[in-house]
């Protein structure tokens, strides 16, 4: 509708009954309604009536209007809510990192007492024929044959981060071992044997490549 | 066409959405401010129950809150939680059909405690409150939001058009729209 051009039907006046009320029109188009509402009954009575029932209407909902406690228990609710959600969160984040590294030193070692070994050096790795070699202190050590499970004797230490005592471990070709290492373990055993897995003597496949 | 262009001051709901998914509380709480009244009124006037409408109303913006990131933007924040309104009532509503039924007396406790007046008043002898509240029951909630925004909150036109995001002409016709059906009802009741 351009105000300027054409003149407003009946409906189209209708709708703006409330602007009009408001005071909300811009002047020119507040005094098209208000010429027209002058000329035309119809639209008259319809604007009285509405005001009529404007003022009803605002009544009955003020009646079903809360206070504004109603506003403030919905903040308090909602903040114990967030505040409940991070504990939650939190002791979940807990409970999932426990479980993630209790998974982790299980999967890796079979065992809680043999997880994560580091190389406790200036101590002896004991053969089976009485031979052994002095683990010295920042010296490094190389497997000089595949997949050989080195058991170490009783007495010798390599010790997990627990401080447990690791007593055989399987190591590729090439392997170079040393003071701080990470080993990957077999499962713990409990002979005293230095063996390999295919049953062969160990002796020797550890060599001395640094002092 | 209508009206100056003064600019409205108030946050509109696309915007404070927006601050509530980047993590301001604060926005959530503007949000309740201008939506607890007109939604406590559309529950109530479906439950007739102060206290559980007080409740369903903490719940449904709780529910809103925690699922404000599918609060898609430009699909209007306030049709989106009428949709919740309107869920959490049904659920009360099934809940309520399977408990055993109440006493008479226990539903007067649960009566708002501004008693409706049952009688006309002057200048619309004809309109009962009790015609009325049946009539705005069965708005749809678009034509009840504008409504309730500017009876209850005391919103004008143009303040509603801003925080809707939606042009005067709309809130105008839509008001215009809702007077029609509700005189509608009420002339003919049930």
């Amino acid at each position: 509708m351009n105000p300027t051009n054409q003149k407003p039907n009946c409906d189209e006046i209708r709708e703006l009954l409330d602007l009009f009320h408001e005071d909300e029109l811009i002047p020119s188009l507040k005094s098209l309604v208000q010429e027209h509402l002058n000329n035309c009954a119809g639209c008259n009575a319809i604007y009285n009536d509405t005001l009529r029932f404007s003022s009803k209407l605002e009544e009955v909902l003020k009646q079903i209007s809360p206070s504004e406690v109603l506003k403030d228990r919905i903040m308090i609710r909602l903040r114990h809510t967030i505040r409940s959600r991070r504990l939650i969160y939190a002791v979940s984040a807990a409970a999932i990192l426990v479980a993630l590294s209790l998974m982790m030193i299980i999967t890796s070692n079979g065992s809680l007492e043999t997880a994560e070994p580091t190389f406790a050096g200036g101590q002896e790795i004991v053969f089976a024929d009485g031979s052994y070699i002095l683990l010295s202190p920042g010296s490094i050590y190389k497997i000089n044959e595949p997949e050989k499970k080195v058991t170490f004797m009783k007495g010798a230490l390599l010790l997990d981060n627990k401080g447990g005592c690791v007593t055989h471990i399987i190591m590729p070709a090439n392997t170079i071992i040393k003071r701080g290492e990470n080993f990957l373990l077999d499962t713990a055993p409990s002979d005293l044997e230095c063996r390999d897995k295919w049953g062969a003597s160990v002796f020797g496949l550890i060599e001395l490549v640094t002092p | 066409m209508v009206g100056n262009d003064d600019v409205v001051s108030a946050h509109s709901d696309g915007e404070l959405v927006k601050a509530v998914q980047q993590g301001n509380k604060k926005a959530f709480e503007e949000l309740v401010s201008h939506y607890y009244k007109p939604l406590f009124g559309y529950i109530y006037l479906r439950t007739r129950n102060w206290h559980s409408s007080e409740d369903i109303t903490q719940e449904v913006f709780l529910r809103a809150y925690r699922s404000i990131r599918k609060c898609i933007q430009g699909e209007g924040f306030a049709d989106w939680l009428f949709r919740i309104a309107q869920n959490c009532y049904l659920e009360w509503a099934r809940t309520r059909a399977k408990s055993p039924k109440v006493s008479d007396e226990l539903v007067r406790f649960a009566a708002p405690p501004v008693q409706a007046n049952p009688t006309s008043v002057s200048g619309e002898s004809d309109i009962s409150d009790q015609s009325l509240s049946r009539a705005l029951k069965e708005l749809p909630s678009s034509y009840w939001l504008i409504v309730s925004l500017k009876y209850q909150q005391g919103l004008s036109c143009r303040e509603i058009a801003h925080r809707l995001e939606m042009p005067l002409g709309t809130v105008t016709s839509t008001l215009a729209r809702a007077y029609k059906l509700l005189r509608s009802r009420i002339e003919k009741p049930e």
